[in-house]
């Protein structure tokens, strides 16, 4: 049997909000014990997708297969007073609680610090919440497109004169998730030593807010500037920092450093417009002569591939990348050759390719073994085997609707 | 109280931005970090435009203060053998190490995991390049964007149907750091359960990939490659930024759930064309969705950002205004959880950093020390650590290898 490095910590996950899934998976997929709470009506996620064939089924929600691999499920109606003291009891005996609900949602389902701390004062409860459970927007509504405006990301992403963009997909759930993952495993190493758990609140917006967009508060504060968005080009740095298209797709070139625009003159060839005297003031030609610049380039760019422009760049030693699809990644050999891709068996929907490991740990490896659970699968063997539940009630609760599976 | 990592110390060989990070977290989080430093290959952060006077200083990057506060900087020769006996001999002292370097270069100067362990056998080391330590791109430059391209985001990044513009953010360092800081965590807990220290590979270009694994998912279900996405996602409709009064003024409106579209609906104060068949659903909003947007952007055309907000948030409708930076820092929301606070540095002044990312109910939310000057505690390190007398440190100070 592999060793894990968080082998015996028990992590309760509650609560719709997209980070908690992703906290909890980065503790899974490291041995935690993750022990999801879904209503029973199931977690949202399962009704997101993709789904194969675009069959919706709640088992088959592409989105949930990723998040929760490696936990376990079990349904128990926490807006019941019996579903609240099962809550009570999973709490009291777990090393952590990640709770991804709005400071309404907490205080309906009976999550609040000061019970949890006299019910287990070694609990490690962290809450993930659009804005955090102080301040004059604590109780706003919001998803990843509204974090991503307060926190600052949106006006910097897209057109110059359009429509501001998010990152796609939900990119706060895993900056969030993250953040509380960075939170619960700290804290958990403190108690150690202080004996005690703590309270982390988590606010989504403000994940973005510092260590994303923070350091731009500063650089504001000192020059008066405020970055513009740009679309394929990123301004306030020389040029170029661009996306451009190529043969067959789209090339990434960050040559804003001397010694790699220096690189990437020799590469193309010195051509006669790199001594041009009105872009030697790379910064300015960047912000007034983009589409120029760009034109210089683009039809080098045109007659090759982004696999042969890659290989130049590497040789060249200049920061340049193709823009992957996901059908390449696939085939990527990089990736194979460290095993990025893993396959595991789910009851519905099959054998799969999933993303596997950020990081490889020596001697207490990542490893993705068992798939995302059915709805409930483990209500029964954790309420009835590990929390002593009789057989009898588990049935009475299940009769109730309070639990399921 | 003091912070969770009050007691642990951190070899902190990490640059830039992405190798900067996890070091200041877990200073944040009270470890002592000791940034190693060389006044002859200064940290790309401490490079750039001088804010006072014309005369290059490392002391001058903002971007530097933030993501190294909290460290204590230590100038040392990693080319010199007696710098790198001395890293040793404070790696042996310490719990764990991180380092963004090309592959090849610690074990170059001796310094790699192999070598560190022979002085600590517990110790923790992350390795964070850019795509790991092996496969056959391991020289690919760990730049943010070249991580989000090849990381499958970047294409995703445009106006639906038009080409791919790339996110142009540094999305992929902040978002490796927090990676690296997860498994550094993990280790160090497994450390303190049992004793027992490990070497972690990290890959930037998969810790984007792992971001983007609902795409992935697509394609493995499915075969489906995707493409720019604009503001869309799945089951939501509107979810989008639209214009407000004044120039360059947005507001960021999502739906998801019928009650919240019901609220919508009375916050524009049930106009006639929300009564048509195409909104009825959320099916039917998502398929009707650029018709949707032009309707809503004339509905917010008008307001500003915060009216719309305010009238919308009452409305239980999700609902933000685009902040910038400006916005942010006066925001009264950040301003009452102290989401920036004020740092005195020696050579700029007051300065506002990002405070620590989120709060703790016992410990005080604030940063525990300043950025420090190049080589600012190369003798507190050297004397109070290293146990080392002033006549050594003033040899090899002299003998630069303390520089």
């Amino acid at each position: 049997m592999t060793k894990k490095a968080l082998a015996g910590l028990r992590v309760i996950e509650f609560g719709d909000r997209l980070g908690a899934a992703y906290a909890g998976k980065l503790l899974a997929d490291l041995g935690a014990d993750v022990i999801k709470v879904e209503p029973p009506t199931g977690d949202p996620s399962r009704l997101h997708g993709p789904f194969p064939g675009d069959r919706v089924d709640p088992e088959q929600s592409g989105l949930f297969l990723y998040m929760n691999a490696n936990k376990r499920s079990i349904v128990v109606d926490e807006r019941s007073a019996s579903g609240r003291s099962l809550l009570g009891d999973l709490i009291k005996g777990s090393d952590a609680l990640i709770a991804g609900a709005t400071p309404g949602q907490l205080k309906e389902a009976g999550l609040q610090w000061p019970d949890l701390k006299q019910l287990n004062p070694r609990l490690v409860f962290t809450t993930i919440s659009p804005y955090g459970l102080t301040g004059p927007y604590k109780d706003r509504n919001a998803y990843d497109i509204n974090t991503s405006a307060a926190g600052g990301v949106s006006l910097g992403i897209g057109s110059s004169n359009r429509e501001p963009l998010k990152f796609p997909l939900d990119q706060t759930a895993n900056q969030s998730g993250l953040i509380a993952a960075c939170a619960v495993l700290s804290s958990v190493y403190g108690r150690k030593a202080s004996g005690f758990g703590r309270h982390n609140d988590v606010a989504e917006a403000e994940v973005w807010a510092t260590i994303h967009t923070g350091p731009g508060v500063v650089a504001w504060l000192f020059s008066g500037r405020l970055r513009q968005r740009s679309g394929h080009r990123l301004l306030g740095l020389p040029w170029p920092h661009t996306v451009l298209p190529c043969k067959d797709g789209y090339f990434a070139i960050q040559a804003s450093e001397r010694r790699h625009w220096d690189k990437l003159v020799e590469l193309i060839g010195e051509p006669d417009w790199a001594k041009d005297p009105k872009y030697k003031d790379r910064v300015k030609a960047n912000e007034e002569l983009g589409d120029e610049l760009d034109a210089n380039i683009m039809p080098w760019l045109a007659d090759r591939t982004r696999e042969e422009i890659f290989q130049l760049t590497r040789e060249y030693k200049i920061a340049g990348a193709p823009l992957y699809t996901a059908d390449e990644l696939l085939q990527n050999e990089h990736l194979k050759s460290r095993g990025f891709w893993v396959q595991i068996e789910h009851p519905k929907a099959g054998r799969l390719h999933y993303p596997g490991a950020p990081y490889h740990l020596s001697h207490t490896p990542w490893a993705l073994t068992t798939p995302a659970p059915l709805l409930g699968e483990h209500s029964r063997s954790v309420l009835v085997g590990e929390l002593g539940l009789s057989e009898g009630r588990y049935q009475e609760l299940a009769a109730e609707g309070v639990v399921k599976g | 109280m003091n912070g969770p990592l009050q007691g642990v110390r951190i070899v902190d060989f990490g640059w830039v931005w992405a190798g900067a990070v996890p070091g200041q977290i877990l200073a944040d989080l009270g470890a002592e970090v000791i940034k190693i430093e060389s006044g002859k290959r200064l940290d790309f952060m401490r490079r750039g435009r001088p804010i006072i006077g014309n005369k290059l200083d490392p002391e001058q990057n903002h971007m530097f203060h933030n993501v190294n506060r909290g460290k204590l900087s230590l100038t040392i020769d990693l080319n010199d053998p007696r710098g790198t006996s001395l890293i040793k001999q404070l790696v042996a002292k310490s719990d764990a190490a991180i380092e963004n370097f090309a592959p090849g270069y610690l074990n170059r100067v001796g310094l790699d995991y192999a070598s560190l362990i022979q002085v600590n056998p517990s110790l923790v080391m992350i390795s964070m390049a850019a795509a790991g330590q092996s496969g056959p791109l391991q020289d690919v430059r760990g730049y943010a964007t070249i991580m989000a391209a090849l990381g499958g985001m970047d294409y995703l990044v445009g106006y639906p149907g038009e080409a791919p513009m790339g996110s142009q953010q540094a999305y992929a360092d902040p978002n490796a750091s927090l990676h690296a800081t997860v498994a550094l965590l993990s280790a160090m807990y497994h450390r303190q359960q049992t004793g027992e220290g490990q070497y972690i590979d990290l890959s930037q270009w998969d810790t984007t990939l792992v971001t983007v694994g609902e795409m992935l998912m697509d394609y493995t279900m499915n075969g489906r490659v995707g493409g720019p996405k604009g503001n869309q996602y799945p089951g939501m409709a509107p979810c989008g930024n639209y214009p407000c009064r004044g120039e360059d003024t947005w507001v960021s409106i999502g739906v998801k759930t019928d009650a919240e579209w019901q609220g919508l609906v009375q916050a524009m104060g049930s106009p006639v064309w929300a009564a048509e068949p195409d909104f009825a659903t959320s099916q039917a909003r998502e398929s009707n969705q650029f018709a949707l947007d032009r309707h809503l952007a004339a509905w917010t055309r008008p307001l500003t950002p915060d009216e719309a907000t305010e009238l919308l948030s009452k409305h239980g409708v999700a609902a933000a205004p685009l902040m910038d930076h400006q916005a942010r820092f006066f925001d009264p929301h950040f301003r009452e959880r102290e989401t920036y606070v004020e740092v005195e540095h020696p050579i700029l002044g007051r300065e506002i950093l990002y405070n620590v990312p989120w709060t703790m109910d016992d410990v005080p939310r604030k940063i525990t020390r300043r950025a420090p000057l190049l080589g600012e505690h190369t003798e507190y390190v050297c004397r109070e650590i290293l146990g080392l007398g002033a006549d050594e440190i003033a040899t090899l100070t002299e003998a630069e290898v303390l520089r």
